[in-house]
């Protein structure tokens, strides 16, 4: 048999093989690992907050930046509509669910997260307003900006790694949490 | 004598240089060489000036392409016969360089259209294997100046497209940072992979520039050589 042909053969064992591998090994690995991944950007204790940094912006009024940001964040598989009112700079978030229906630790940790990633990624959104078929939840910037200190500013927090220690790793903490939301959001029963 | 004919080689490989390699340029490179030496062997006797010598044999030579014939007898099966050998390596080549590709959409495709070629150049070349040894001495006229331009015009047309298909996609990559302002964020691996593959995918048509420049060598290789 001439070089050329056992090239041929040797070539025609590494696609088989490769062929093999990818979708017999690595393919359903990285699909699970996906799907994990997935299932972790809905708590915000695992949500990684590199892929929201995308949606900063200066202006509140750029609604498609606006839900391209909420859409990255925990709570982004309940379905919602946008209300922006951009006299005043505020936004409203209307989700297609009840806030009863939520574990209430876990409603906690997501005001927590979600509202300081909001007032993070756009700068001049003064109130936020997140509005259930059941509850309403508002919040202010100017007190979300006292709440992290003159130490930690909104600013410092599109940093991926001051995220995660100055809000993120502090949601485990339960007085943590119920501090910030007894002391910053205003919750109206309807 | 030595400096003499040492000049003059230099001259006629210079003046050959973009010739192919066939047993008719070859035979007409010789006859140019000695039919230089024999003039200028003929200036120096007559007195004439070593250099002037030689300035003046070459004075009148250019330009030989018109002395060379393009048409080109090859054996003709054979050379099918390789030319579907090499589409059968170069297609199990790009299929097995596009199988990390297989984890986006385009790459898929890809990589099952490699897979096709593989499988119908694969066929061909069993179907024509088995005939080897009965059309082995097929021959036919075949154009190998029209081929050899033909594989210039392929590598300026493959050098084009990679240009357009990058700039295409350096545009949609990029495009969002200068209208937006929304910069291109490499996360990780995988973030780089989904970057890197639209550029990486469309240098796999280089099979088809290389089949070109095969076709064209092996016109050259396969000449039939009349004693």
């Amino acid at each position: 048999m001439s070089r050329k042909n056992w090239l041929i053969i040797v070539l025609l064992l590494i696609g088989i093989g490769s062929i093999v591998a990818v979708e017999g090994f690595i393919k359903p690995r990285a699909q699970e690992q996906a799907i994990q991944y997935e299932a972790e950007q809905d708590d915000p204790l695992t949500h990684d907050i590199r892929k929201s940094l995308e949606f900063a912006s200066t202006y509140m009024g750029d609604a498609s930046n606006l839900i391209n940001l909420n859409a990255s964040l925990p709570m982004r598989d309940i379905g919602r509509t946008f209300q922006l009112y951009p006299e005043q700079l505020t936004a409203e978030l209307r989700f297609q669910a009840r806030a009863g229906d939520l574990q209430e630790e876990k409603l906690k940790q997501l005001l927590v997260y979600n509202s300081t990633a909001n007032f993070v990624m756009i700068d001049n959104l003064q109130k936020l307003i997140l509005t259930f078929e059941d509850q309403v939840f508002t919040i202010r910037r100017d007190e979300v900006e006292s709440w992290y200190g003159s130490k930690v500013s909104l600013a410092s927090l599109r940093d991926a790694a001051t995220w995660e220690k100055e809000v993120q790793s502090r949601l485990g903490d339960s007085n943590y949490v119920s501090e910030y939301v007894g002391n910053l959001v205003k919750r109206e029963f309807l | 004598m030595y400096n003499n004919s040492n000049d003059l080689e230099i001259f006629v490989e210079r003046l050959f240089a973009n010739q192919r390699k066939t047993k008719e340029v070859v035979e007409l490179k010789n006859e140019v060489l000695s039919n230089l030496e024999a003039r200028v062997s003929d200036y120096l006797e007559n007195g004439m000036e070593y250099q002037s010598a030689i300035s003046l044999a070459i004075h009148n030579i250019d330009n030989i392409e018109t002395l060379i014939d393009d048409n080109q007898k090859v054996y003709s099966y054979r050379l099918r016969y390789e030319l579907v050998q090499s589409t059968l390596i170069y297609s199990l080549l790009a299929w097995i360089c596009t199988i990390p590709f297989r984890f986006v959409a385009n790459g898929i495709w890809a990589n099952m259209l490699f897979l096709c070629i593989v499988i119908l150049s694969g066929a061909a070349y069993l179907s024509m294997s088995r005939h080897l040894k009965r059309y082995d001495k097929q021959t036919a006229i075949i154009n190998a100046g029209k081929l050899a331009k033909w594989c210039k015009w392929a590598w300026w047309l493959w050098g084009a497209f990679i240009v357009v298909m990058w700039a295409y996609t350096f545009i949609i990559q990029f495009g969002s940072d200068v209208w937006f302002g929304r910069e291109l964020r490499i996360h990780g691996p995988y973030s780089f992979y989904i970057s890197f593959v639209p550029y990486a995918l469309p240098l796999t048509s280089i099979m088809i520039p290389q089949l070109i420049h095969r076709a064209s060598k092996l016109t050259t290789q396969l000449e039939v050589k009349e004693s």
